[in-house]
Order: C-alpha cells, then sequence, then structure tokens
C-alpha cells in the first residue's frame, strides 16, 4: 500500500498501538501489578500481617488438624478444599461448599482464613479484593460480562503482538543505537525512551503478549476442539481427569484414610510442599482424597498431583506427573505468562520488565500526540483526534497509578464492618482514575501533566504515613521485625512518589524557561 | 490534469483500502487461524489431547504472519485474492481430512 | 552464584556498547582503532555465552528467565549511565571485573 514494506510496517505500527493503546496500557499495569498480586492481598489484609513464616515442615499437622476442623463444621459438605499457606500467602486457606439443593447446580459455598498454627480465625478479617482486583482487571476488566471483556482484551493483544512485530521490522538498528538515551531533546528524547523500553526487555514483551492470548486460547480458538472432540465435556474430562465424579455409594465413610495418602505423596513427589488438598462428598465410601504439589520454580502451571480413595487410601490416578511434550509446551507457556514460579528475584525482574511495558505503551502514546502537535503550524487548532488523545493519555497513564493508591486510600479507612466494603474499594479505583480522565479532558497541557504529577507524589507520599496510623505496623517496625513484604509494599510507595516528583520537576524546570509553545517546538526541531 | 476532485477521489480510494486491509486482516487472519489449527487439531499424529495443545499453542504464529503480509504486501489485488484463494485451500484441505467448522 | 551470572552478563553488554564507536568516543575519548570493535564484539559474546550457561547450568529453565532478567537490568544500567555520565562506565568496568572475581572465588571456596 504505501511504496515499501518498511513505510507500510511504520504505518501499520502507529496505528494498530495507538487504537488499542490505552485499553494495553490498563492491561499492562494491572498486569504488572498482579505480579505482586499475594503480597498486595497480604498488605490489604492487616489481620495476617503478624503470621509468622510458615514452616514447611509443619504441614502434615496443619492438614490433619484442618481436617478435623472440617469434621466437626461440615461433615456432609459436598467437598472439603484446604489452601495450605506458602511462602507469599501466610494464612492457611479452609473452604467448603455443601450439597447443592433441590433444583441447584452448584451448593453454597464457604471460606475461611485461619492462622495456620493454632487454627483460629483471624480476627478483624475485612472483606478486601486485594491483589485479585489486579489480576482480574487485566483480563476481565470490570463492571462487564467477563467474557465480553476477555474478547476485548484478546483483541487489544493481538493488536499489541502486530504492533510488537512491526516495530521490531521498522526499528533497523536496534542493536545500533541499544544504549542511546538523548535526554532533553524533545521528541528525539521520547522516541529514545520509547525504544529503550521496547528493546530492553523484547523477550518479555513478546513472550508475555503471546502467552497472554495462549491462556485465553480456549476461548479464542474454540474450533481446532471440536474436530477430534465431542463436546467441550468430554475435552474437560480428558484434561482434568479428576473432575469425574465418583457415583456416591450411599455407604457412610467409617474414617479417612488421609496417613495412607499422605505417606504415599510425600515419598513420591520429591520435596515439594502440599499446595492444596481436596476431599470430595467426605461423608461417603465414595470419597476421594486430591493432592496437589506445589510445583515451586517448575516451569509448568497445573500442579502435579495425585488421588487416592478416601476409604483404603490406595491411589486412584495422578494427573501432570509425567507431562507429555505438548503438555509441556503449554503448561510452560501459560507459567512463564503468571510468574508462579517466580522466587523473590526473579518476580522483581518480571516486574521490571512489566514498567518497561507499561513505559513503552505510555511513551508510545504520547509520541503520536506530540508529533502531531508539531506538526501544527502557526496558529492551526488542534482537532478534535489530538485533542482526545492528549486527554486519553493524560488521564490513563497519571490517573491509574493515583487510582491504585486511592484504592489502597479505601483499604485502609474503610470502616471493616462496611457493607460492600471490597466493591467500595474497587469504585474508589474507577472514581479517581474516572476524575482524572474527565479533568484531561478539560484540559491536558503541560500544567495539567505537572499538577497530575504532584498529586500522584502527594497521595503516593502519604500512603506509608496513612498505613501507619491505621495499623499497628510503620516501615521502621517491618524493618526490625522482617516483615520484607510490607517494608517492600511501603518503600515501594515512597519510590513511586519519588519518581513522580522527579518528573513534577522536570516538568515544571521546562515550563521555567520563558517559550512560547512555537519557539520550544523549533527549538525541539532543531536539537 | 490533477484536478481537486481526482486528489479528493484519492484519498478516499486510500481510506476505503486501509479499511478493507483492516477487515481482511483481521477477520481473514482469524478464520485462517482458526482453519490452520484445526487442521493441525486434526492431522497432527500424536494423541488427540497433545495434537489439539501443539496446535493451539502454534496458532497465534499464523495470525501474525497473515496479519503483516496483509499489510506488507503491495497489491491490494493479491491480498484480496490471495486471502480467499487461502482460505479456500485450507477449507478444502480440513473438509477432506473430516473436518468441519 | 547469581551474582556471577549477572555480572558476566552486564560485563558482556559493556562490551557490545564500547564495540558502538560512538560509546566507544564517550568512554575513552578517542575513535576505537584497528580491529578493536570486532574482538570486542566477540568477547561480549563469549561472555553472554558464559552467563547464559551458567543460569542453565545451576538453575535450569528456570535460569534461562533469569537472564532474560539479567539482561533487561544490564542493558537499563547502562542506558542510565550513557544518558547521564558516560565518565561512570570505566568504574562501573572495574568494578564489574572485581565482582566477577570475588563471586568467582566464592563459588570455588564454597
Amino acid at each position: 500500500m504505501r511504496e515499501s514494506f518498511f513505510r507500510s510496517m511504520t504505518w501499520l505500527h502507529t496505528w494498530v498501538g495507538l487504537l488499542v493503546c490505552w485499553l494495553l496500557f490498563l492491561i499492562f499495569f494491572a498486569g504488572t501489578a498482579s505480579f505482586f498480586r499475594h503480597e498486595i492481598s497480604l498488605w490489604a489484609q492487616p489481620a495476617t500481617h503478624h503470621l509468622p513464616h510458615y514452616d514447611s515442615t509443619q504441614q502434615n499437622e496443619t492438614v490433619k488438624k484442618s481436617i478435623e476442623r472440617f469434621q466437626d463444621i461440615a461433615p456432609n459438605a459436598e467437598s472439603w478444599r484446604v489452601e495450605m499457606p506458602t511462602e507469599r500467602r501466610p494464612s492457611l486457606l479452609l473452604m467448603y461448599s455443601e450439597k447443592p439443593a433441590e433444583g441447584e447446580r452448584r451448593g453454597k459455598r464457604h471460606s475461611e482464613y485461619l492462622d495456620p498454627v493454632t487454627l483460629e480465625a483471624l480476627p478483624e478479617f475485612r472483606e478486601t479484593r486485594g491483589g485479585n482486583f489486579f489480576y482480574r482487571l487485566h483480563f476481565d476488566l470490570h463492571y462487564m460480562n467477563a467474557i465480553t471483556a476477555r474478547w476485548i482484551v484478546c483483541f487489544a493483544t493481538l493488536f499489541m503482538l502486530i504492533a510488537l512485530i512491526s516495530g521490531v521490522v521498522i526499528h533497523k538498528r536496534i542493536f545500533k543505537d541499544l544504549f542511546q538515551f538523548r535526554n532533553g531533546k524533545g521528541l528525539r528524547s521520547w522516541l529514545d525512551a520509547h525504544n529503550v523500553s521496547s528493546v530492553v526487555a523484547l523477550p518479555f514483551h513478546i513472550m508475555i503478549t503471546y502467552t497472554g492470548l495462549v491462556t485465553l486460547i480456549f476461548m479464542l480458538l474454540p474450533q481446532p476442539a471440536e474436530q477430534r472432540f465431542e463436546d467441550t465435556k468430554t475435552l474437560r474430562a480428558e484434561r482434568y481427569p479428576f473432575l469425574a465424579a465418583t457415583p456416591e455409594t450411599g455407604q457412610p465413610l467409617k474414617s479417612i484414610a488421609l496417613d495412607t495418602a499422605l505417606d504415599h505423596y510425600f515419598t513420591n513427589s520429591g520435596d515439594a510442599p502440599l499446595r492444596r488438598i481436596v476431599i470430595s462428598s467426605p461423608g461417603d465410601a465414595s470419597a476421594t482424597i486430591k493432592l496437589y504439589a506445589n510445583a515451586q520454580r517448575a516451569v509448568q502451571d497445573d500442579p502435579p498431583s495425585w488421588m487416592y480413595s478416601a476409604a483404603s487410601g490406595e491411589l486412584l490416578k495422578t494427573h501432570n506427573v509425567t507431562l507429555s511434550g505438548a503438555e509441556n509446551l503449554y503448561g510452560g507457556m501459560i507459567a512463564l505468562h503468571t510468574g508462579r514460579l517466580a522466587e523473590p528475584l526473579l518476580r522483581w525482574l518480571y516486574f521490571v520488565a512489566g514498567l518497561a511495558g507499561c513505559a513503552m505503551i505510555a511513551t508510545g502514546a504520547v509520541m503520536w500526540a506530540k508529533r502531531l502537535r508539531q506538526k501544527l503550524k502557526g496558529d492551526d487548532k488542534p482537532g478534535v483526534g489530538l485533542r482526545l488523545v492528549e486527554s486519553l493519555n493524560l488521564g490513563t497513564i497519571m490517573g491509574l497509578p493515583a487510582a491504585t493508591a486511592m484504592f489502597f486510600y479505601a483499604n485502609r479507612l474503610l470502616p471493616t464492618e462496611l457493607v460492600g466494603r471490597a466493591d467500595k474499594e474497587v469504585l474508589a479505583f474507577f472514581v479517581t482514575w474516572g476524575v482524572f480522565t474527565l479533568a484531561a479532558l478539560f484540559k491536558s497541557d503541560r500544567l495539567a501533566w505537572l499538577l497530575s504529577a504532584k498529586v500522584n507524589a502527594i497521595v503516593w507520599g502519604l500512603l506509608p504515613v496513612v498505613n501507619m496510623l491505621t495499623t499497628d505496623g510503620n516501615l521502621v517496625s517491618y524493618l526490625i521485625n522482617g516483615q520484607w513484604v510490607l517494608f517492600g509494599f511501603d518503600v515501594m510507595a515512597i519510590g513511586i512518589a519519588i519518581g513522580f516528583l522527579v518528573q513534577a520537576k522536570k516538568l515544571g524546570n521546562t515550563k521555567a524557561a520563558p517559550a512560547t509553545p512555537r519557539r520550544q517546538a523549533k527549538r525541539e526541531v532543531n536539537a | 490534469m490533477p484536478s481537486r476532485d481526482n486528489t479528493n477521489n484519492k484519498a478516499i480510494l486510500y481510506r476505503a483500502e486501509v479499511l478493507a486491509r483492516f477487515f481482511i486482516a483481521i477477520f481473514g487472519g482469524y478464520y485462517v487461524t482458526v482453519l490452520a489449527s484445526s487442521l493441525l487439531a486434526l492431522t497432527l499424529p500424536t494423541p488427540r489431547l497433545d495434537a489439539l495443545l501443539y496446535a493451539l499453542t502454534t496458532g497465534i504464529v499464523f495470525y501474525a504472519i497473515v496479519f503483516i503480509w496483509v499489510f506488507g504486501c503491495r497489491s491490494f489485488k493479491k491480498v484480496f485474492l490471495g486471502m480467499i484463494g487461502l482460505l479456500c485451500i485450507l477449507y478444502g484441505t480440513l473438509t477432506h481430512f473430516g473436518g468441519s467448522l | 552464584m547469581e551474582w556471577l551470572t549477572f555480572l558476566l552478563c552486564l560485563l558482556a553488554f559493556m562490551g557490545f556498547a564500547v564495540a558502538k564507536p560512538n560509546h566507544y568516543k564517550e568512554v575513552f575519548g578517542t575513535r576505537p582503532k584497528g580491529n578493536i570493535t570486532n574482538q570486542l564484539t566477540i568477547a561480549s559474546w563469549l561472555c553472554l555465552g558464559g552467563s547464559l550457561a551458567l543460569a542453565l547450568k545451576t538453575q535450569g529453565a528456570y535460569g534461562s528467565l533469569e537472564f532474560i532478567g539479567y539482561m533487561t537490568l544490564a542493558v537499563l544500567l547502562l542506558v542510565a549511565i550513557f544518558a547521564t555520565k558516560p565518565s561512570y562506565f570505566r568504574s562501573l568496568f572495574y568494578l564489574v571485573i572485581i565482582g566477577i572475581l570475588l563471586s568467582t572465588l566464592y563459588w570455588i571456596i564454597f
């Protein structure tokens, strides 16, 4: 269409990128935050702050106590489920669902968070979505049907993939000026920042985009599955053999052969600690025990799992213990995307790469607007399109961090007994974002950017203070008690605040220099 | 003689072509992906679940290639006819092996 | 171990950086002479390969993920240096060499 392949790829890169950049920024932003999903959840739940680091040599004990508790409180449940404490989630989660009532597909579900050692309920447990909010936000969006949202996200991600590929094609000299960042040179600097943030984490960007599509692939491409599988039920049964229901016998179960099952598990699972225990129809002789291993650093998403008869303790089935090549490929891709395997060092690397992704999208969007503005001659009025892009840029790029901070404020400041508290936190997030975007529609010049940078710096900077006033911990006590996650959270907030301060200073400096917009633009061109 | 009308027409034609290319790339690309990965899922000589997983994990590559081709190819006629041809061939092969959409 | 992997990776990218005439001039003040550029590039690839091999040997597939992260970190660090004070490059070079020696010693001893 254009004169050359190179030119048409440049064109494609620009437009495909611009069309979905704000949605992509939201996805990348929320996705990057969800690398610290459990850490955010921990912060959001002060009741769990003082739980000691879980000692996994205690797990046998913990499982037994949990089962005893279930036998007390829900002997006739449909199923029991124990989520074991992990490095990242110190509390013990017990869940059970009741038998479905007449005409219902699913029974009522109950869940409780407990101290893993004493098995006492945690005091003052507040209703919050914590890190799960960001996790869900990055593929389910919010206030809309989840399936529609996922299709929208898939569409944006496909465009992202195209933008990445065309970006690589047009950046002929990818390694030539790899380390080039020319500071304070107007448009040139934005281009450099865009290139640097793309290139430094290029393997990550491509990986996360591609594997992101793979996580939703069964929805995106349902047809291949229909070729050799009769229906989705057969497919599910083959993918998750544990789901096949064992018919109930009607005979009561005398005792659960938990010890036999655990013994077998610990001799056969290597050193992997338990991650989850599920006991189905625990009152019936047909009951089964399913033990799921914590796959730890293995590049595998579905945990290796073992299923035993609860009556005899004999092994019935295993799943994901040995994987075929295809399962390795698929599971490996999902594992790479979710990063559940990552231990702190790698988690931070993931986070840095995610931030680079956010920066890549943000600088790309800003650059588009700057370039168009520079082309304006004399007293030309900027068109509606340019104005809209500028507003959305400001509203999204500066609004989302502020909205995130407000989400955290809501978590600390809303009364714990408030009804629908979790939704109100989410509301605080969206209201803040909405306010930023609306304000940006009126004004999106340098002054507005400066103001939003200052607002962001203030809200992030005050977050540790509010945390100190509303909980019994603070930066110093975290340091002394070695509560590194909470310490990291506060340091992070301060770091973000400093980042915005630096930005505000830069924006303020350029403004202080007496230059009319035109002269300034000219200077940028010359530079 | 390059009159104003002429350039206007050209601009409209250009926009129409861009829209058409987007349409072809998005939907054509999607159906090429669907057909190609269905074909893989159907014909790979592995157990059916493995074949499916291989097909799904590699499927998106087709989409990317087709999308880039639609915008990289200079002649619109080539893109249009090529896409129709590709879809026909893939659909024919799929039905030949007993698959369906 | 992680340190050695990262430092080797950083050293490799430092080599790539000064293999570019522009950056070479920023650091050393002169244009690169002869085929030093080629030699630097080859040495850097060797370092990078060593870093990847080390990551794979000690951590397997997980190590390759860390390795990718290290590349990101290394380039970010170098970009920051070239954007602010290219003269720090030399100091960084000595630090990296010392770091590599120390972490190798640590590796051999323990």
